[in-house]
């Protein structure tokens, strides 16, 4: 047990003590200064922490561009009608479905058609003279599918139909009355038959010209975010088929200037 | 403060200056007691301050700033003092001498002249009686922190007031003396 006077003693030396108010000597804080880290050293760090965020974020970017890009429909089947052209539409064209009468009235064989007709035979048209398979769902009338040249702030006129109401015709309407049968064809004849060269090409594939997303995509991203230094440039483009180029512009220039 | 220790966490310069200014005077005011100079205060508490900077991150806010930092500075002055220390070779206190130290008055003594006594301690007494007397450390503190044995750390603490009493009684007595 510590006696009281030690105690008191202490108070005493403490409470003198406290009465002291040193003075700081103002240079000491930049000797303190000097031996702390710099802020630049940290900011360097942080910069670096910023400089793999925005390629996390470039990655991200690219990420989300492929994916979209390889969501996308790739292909679509044109049903093309012979009558059409052949050559692929300009930018300014559009397509109008046209129906248009028959040239010629539609007859059955033979004048002395009974009022209610008999059951007739449609047989599938054969060579290139008569290639229109629409023609096989409405005999008197078909589409065809020509290609108009209209200026882009054009109206289009979707339908144009004749004068002449042919549905009215009591001749294309008995024939519209008519129930068509469809004989049996054997496989290997409608494949030789009901094809032919030119309906081919009515089914042909064709790639529908890709939208450049992607490329136009990473050239924003690009162009907004300096790669490399100087007069390095990135340039991103698409080729038909959907192949991703990548061209470095100013890379090597700058390599070979100090050659 | 809470913001200026955070601003401090992300090595903001300001912040840390700040921060300074708010405790140099305490802390060099600790530092003056455990060194011999003002010279070697101001020693310590330059690396005082650059080690609560360094470590700031490792302060958790449990507890006060101010006694955490006030750890630090009597870490520093000890490890300042480790060269010059060295336990005082003194023969065990009978616990009648260690209980019986007289009563001395402080009346006409300035802090300037009893902070200059303490300084003139040798460096064993001097960081005892700092710990033990103005700090609050207990004797099993001092001596876990020392590395010495407790009783050691009595015994020092001891004559560490004895000396300082001799020297009180000097100054009084000249005090004394001069007015009569």
């Amino acid at each position: 047990m510590e006696s009281e006077n030690n105690k008191e003693f202490d108070r005493h030396i403490k409470a003198k003590l406290d009465e002291l108010e040193p003075e700081v000597p103002a240079s000491l804080w930049n000797a303190i200064a000097k031996e702390l880290p710099a802020e630049q050293n940290l900011r360097s760090i942080s910069d670096k922490r910023g400089f793999s965020y925005s390629w996390a974020a470039i990655a991200a970017c690219l990420l989300i561009a492929f994916s979209f890009w390889k969501l996308q429909p790739e292909e679509v089947i044109h049903l093309r009608s012979t009558t059409a052209s052949a050559d692929r539409e300009t930018p300014g064209d559009r397509v109008v479905i046209q129906v248009h009468p028959p040239a010629e009235p539609v007859r059955k064989s033979g004048s002395d058609a009974p009022a209610t007709p008999a059951r007739r035979q449609v047989t599938p048209p054969a060579g290139p003279g008569h290639p229109d398979r629409l023609s096989d769902i409405s005999p008197n009338t078909y589409a065809s599918v020509n290609k108009v040249n209209i200026e882009p702030h054009q109206p289009v006129k979707a339908l144009e139909l004749p004068e002449h109401d042919f549905i009215d015709d009591p001749e294309v309407q008995s024939v519209l009355e008519e129930e068509v049968a469809f004989a049996p064809v054997p496989l290997e004849e409608a494949g030789a038959v009901d094809v032919p060269a030119t309906d081919a090409e009515a089914f042909a594939v064709e790639d529908k010209s890709r939208p450049k997303v992607v490329s136009s995509v990473l050239n924003f991203i690009a162009s907004n975010i300096q790669i490399g230094s100087g007069g390095t440039r990135v340039e991103f483009s698409e080729t038909e088929h959907g192949v991703l180029k990548v061209d470095i512009k100013g890379f090597l220039n700058k390599n070979n200037q100090g050659l | 403060m809470e913001r200026l220790i955070e601003a401090c966490k992300k090595n903001d310069r300001k912040a840390q200056e700040q921060l300074y200014r708010l405790l140099a005077s305490k802390m060099l005011h600790l530092c003056l007691r455990y060194a011999s100079s003002t010279f070697d205060a101001e020693e310590m508490l330059q690396a005082g301050f650059i080690k609560v900077f360094s470590h700031i991150h490792q302060f958790s806010g449990a507890g006060s700033f101010e006694g955490w930092v006030r750890r630090i500075m009597v870490n520093t002055a000890i490890e300042y003092c480790r060269k010059d220390f060295k336990m005082e070779r003194i023969d065990q206190l009978s616990d009648q001498e260690y209980l019986n130290s007289g009563f001395v008055e402080i009346n006409h003594l300035e802090a300037r002249d009893l902070l200059d006594m303490v300084q003139e301690l040798a460096p064993g007494y001097r960081i005892i009686f700092n710990m033990y007397a103005i700090e609050g450390f207990s004797h099993r503190e001092i001596a876990e922190t020392l590395n010495i044995s407790e009783s050691s750390s009595k015994s020092q603490l001891s004559r560490a007031r004895v000396r300082l009493q001799e020297k009180i009684k000097q100054m009084e007595g000249a005090y004394h003396g001069i007015r009569k």
